[in-house]
């Protein structure tokens, strides 16, 4: 473990890519402390930041595997940026209670900080796709729609749906990872243009 | 006192279109703006930790299988 501990944050992606599980270990105590009081000092509840800080890592962790981190040398910045856009997202949410949010768009989320603004054009689009995936979360298996309406149509916290299904919050995770995944693929089955 | 400097910017001009989702967000934009330049070491003494358990969930999050469908 101690010479992990000397490897840069490019050598640990590299060896978490390749299914070193110790080398995740050490990114995420290096960083944990840096994006968590970044969250924090923006949402000011430690229940809500404890909740973005899993989503964070979340998807971190599901970019670094997908291949799509590429900012060599700006990890952390590339992680505060993703951390950035779920904070501000999570209010969009709340604010728009009853429309899906763009929180899954994690590619786009990871490249852009400004990922939720959109033109007339593109909300028209953006809103046909939303009920093209209404329509896809149907033909998911029964628990992984249940995290899915209660995540993104009732805005529920993970915390909050672990409670409500009397599972563990790493189970509500791994549900909804699994419908992310399935989605993706019935809409490559169904060629939509969209991303997820 | 490090911090104290952060949110003491004047707050964007009032029309009738700012609302205070904006000064948020352009308040996060300023804090991550700082939190990028900071180096990573800073947090070491100065940051604030998530809980055990939450470290310790992502940690077995990540050595979950990526294609179990």
């Amino acid at each position: 473990m101690k010479q992990f501990q000397l490897l840069t944050d490019d050598e640990l992606i590299t060896g978490f890519i390749s299914g070193k599980g110790e080398c995740a270990d050490i990114l995420i105590d290096r960083h944990r402390n840096k994006v968590f009081t970044y969250i924090l000092m923006n949402v000011k509840q430690r229940d809500l930041a404890e909740d973005i800080f899993q989503e964070t890592f979340f998807k971190v962790l599901q970019s670094l595997q997908k291949g799509q981190y590429s900012e060599n040398g700006r990890f952390s910045s590339w992680m505060l940026r993703i951390a950035h856009n779920l904070i501000i997202d999570h209010y969009r949410r709340k604010k728009n209670m009853g429309i899906v949010s763009s929180d899954e768009n994690d590619h786009a989320i990871a490249n852009s900080l400004k990922h939720s603004e959109r033109s007339v054009e593109d909300q028209i689009a953006y809103d046909q796709i939303l009920k093209d995936i209404a329509a896809l979360v149907h033909l998911l298996p029964p628990l992984q729609q249940e995290v899915v309406r209660m995540r993104h149509y009732q805005g529920l916290s993970f915390k909050e749906i672990a409670e409500e299904t009397n599972v563990s919050i790493n189970t509500a995770l791994g549900r909804m990872r699994y419908a992310v995944m399935n989605l993706r693929r019935l809409i490559e089955e169904k060629k939509l243009s969209v991303s997820i | 006192l490090f911090w104290v400097g952060v949110f003491s910017s004047k707050q964007q001009p009032m029309d009738d279109t700012y609302t205070p989702q904006d000064e948020f967000e352009r308040l996060a934009d300023r804090l991550l703006k700082l939190f990028e330049l900071l180096p990573d070491e800073f947090f070491k003494d100065e940051g604030v930790s998530p809980s055990l358990g939450i470290i310790n969930q992502v940690k077995q999050y990540a050595r979950l299988p990526l294609e179990r469908v």
